[in-house]
């Protein structure tokens, strides 16, 4: 994936946890490193949402049931895994 | 419940119970599994000390309670024994088991025949499969009622039946297949958005907003591919109701069927998870009297009885913005966090004083002990004494640190939880405590999720 399309990608995913959050400016302080689940925090419903709208803004069906929780360790991390799921559809 | 016998009665529970109700055939609505979030509702056992009345009353919990929190608490003057040893895990389980079924085979077995020697009865958070078979065990002479009355109670489809039978109020309507959901959904969508309620979905999951139809597609696929996999389908879909505050009544039905109203908790809710809850004045109380809602209640306990349940329930109400009340929202055949705050309340009684029971959702960076919370707010006079009494109550201590240890490495972020009772007289004054409590989080370097 070209540099800025990965960059776009990022950007696109902090600010949707922006949006989920209630809280837009929070995106902007995100750093690619930080961990979703510890430095973010979402709850499970936030969660689920935060998941909803990035099928809705990548346009990938993410499957549920075998979700790995290590892929929101990092934006960076989600962001490979965005752009392989993405690939593969 | 609400007994004052010199009983030495054994407390215990494994909180979000409704998984262990819930049939695993059933399809489920879209969720993804949060281990750091399961570890911490298992910890919530120690939740339970405020349910003891007396030194003689032993509350057992998964992990030993923090030594500097029960000594905190005794200083404040709560009465209680507790277990210094962990449940040890026996061969035959899995650590997601209930309490009752681990100690049914734990290693130090032993230990525990020792310290329920005295006990005279059971007071569990909840009735679950392996509660009746606790009991046998360890010879604990406990009435409790079968899991399947148990189960039927807490069951939101039956809840959903019995306002229709009994109160003649009508919320929702059932579904029993993806194919149904679409069409149901569709035709809830052309007038307001609707919730798909899971039979067994416990506060903050299991509910699930629908507000368009590109949502609703996704999520009937989502159940569409279980229903493939050979999973049944059963949810409740109720339209968003326009409400104005979420509340409810506690209740203890009797072995003999007679039953008690224990108290009214209202709850300041964000989102689907309770965020603060806090015992209701009287005056409510009378408005709702007035309204027939506590004659309701007592339909509601009648049923209850006849279905073959006793012990305690907490049904969930809402009051909505045209005034009117949404009596039965759900009913939680259990002990449940309302009645904590109402145990709370009843240990606060004697210093005029009440609290809001709350949690803070933490983000921890770096390891911090509760020692450390408990000495900054100490040093910031913001912890409850009691020659201090409007303060912060610390109801938890495990919960803010049970995941530092299931961590890959030490160094790690890990997710904390941190249960307090907010006590203060005035309603602005507990909210300045909770932003002083927020600060001293943020002094220590701890994210604070909860706004």
């Amino acid at each position: 994936m070209p540099r800025s399309s990965e960059s776009i990608m990022k950007k696109k995913i902090k600010s949707i946890l922006g949006e989920v959050k209630e809280n837009p400016e929070f995106a902007v302080n995100l750093s690619d490193d930080a961990d979703i689940v510890n430095e973010v925090g979402l709850d499970s419903l936030q969660l689920v949402t935060f998941l909803f709208k990035l099928e809705e803004a990548f346009d990938i069906e993410i499957d549920f049931e075998n979700f790995d929780y290590a892929d929101l360790s990092s934006i960076n991390r989600l962001s490979e895994v965005l752009t392989a799921h993405h690939g593969k559809q | 419940m609400e007994s004052n016998d010199n009983s030495a009665k054994l407390h215990l529970g494994s909180f979000g119970s409704e998984r262990f109700w819930r049939n695993p055939a059933l399809s489920q609505l879209p969720g993804v599994v949060d281990a750091q979030a399961d570890t911490i509702v298992a910890a919530m056992d120690e939740l339970m000390f405020a349910a003891c009345h007396a030194q003689n009353e032993l509350l057992v919990t998964r992990q030993p309670m923090d030594k500097t929190h029960v000594d905190y608490l005794r200083e404040t003057g709560f009465r209680f024994s507790n277990n210094d040893k962990p449940v040890e895990l026996g061969a035959s389980v899995s650590a997601n088991d209930a309490i009752c079924g681990l100690l049914q085979a734990a290693g130090n077995g032993a230990y525990f025949s020792e310290l329920f020697a005295d006990v005279t009865g059971l007071s569990p958070y909840s009735v679950l499969p392996t509660t009746e078979p606790f009991c046998r065990h360890y010879g604990i002479a406990q009435q409790i009622p079968t899991i399947e009355a148990v189960n039927k109670a807490n069951s939101k489809l039956f809840s959903h039946a019995l306002e229709v039978e009994e109160l003649d109020e009508w919320h929702g309507e059932t579904i029993d297949s993806a194919a149904e959901l679409e069409t149901a959904g569709k035709r809830l969508l052309e007038n307001a958005s609707f919730l798909i309620k899971d039979d067994f979905g416990v506060s903050g999951k299991g509910n699930f907003l629908v507000d368009s139809n590109p949502l609703l597609e996704r999520i009937v696929r989502h159940i569409g591919k279980q229903e493939k996999q050979g999973k049944h389908t059963r949810f409740l879909l109720e339209p968003l109701l326009e409400k104005a505050l979420d509340f409810s009544c506690q209740l203890d039905i009797g072995v003999s069927g007679e039953v008690a109203i224990v108290s009214a908790q209202k709850m300041e809710n964000a989102g689907f998870a309770f965020s603060a809850i806090q015992t209701a004045e009287p005056a409510f109380v009378e408005r709702l009297d007035r309204a027939g809602y506590l004659g309701k209640m007592q339909t509601v306990a009648a049923r209850l009885y006849q279905e073959g349940y006793f012990g305690p329930v907490c049904i969930d109400s809402m009051l909505l913005k045209d005034g009117s009340i949404r009596s039965v929202v759900e009913i939680n055949a259990r002990q449940s966090m309302g009645l904590i705050n109402h145990y709370v309340d009843r240990f606060l009684e004697p210093f005029s004083t009440q609290g809001s029971l709350l949690f803070f959702s933490l983000g921890l960076t770096r390891p911090v002990s509760f020692d450390e919370i408990l000495h900054t707010m100490r040093q910031e006079a913001i912890l409850f004494q009691a020659d201090r009494p409007e303060g912060i109550l610390p109801l938890s201590a495990n919960t803010l640190s049970v995941n530092r240890n299931t961590q890959a490495s030490r160094e790690a972020a890990y997710k904390g939880r941190f249960y307090a009772s907010l006590v203060a007289t005035r309603p602005e004054a507990r909210l300045g405590l909770k932003e002083k409590m927020k600060r001293v989080f943020a002094s220590l370097g701890i994210n604070v999720f909860t706004q």
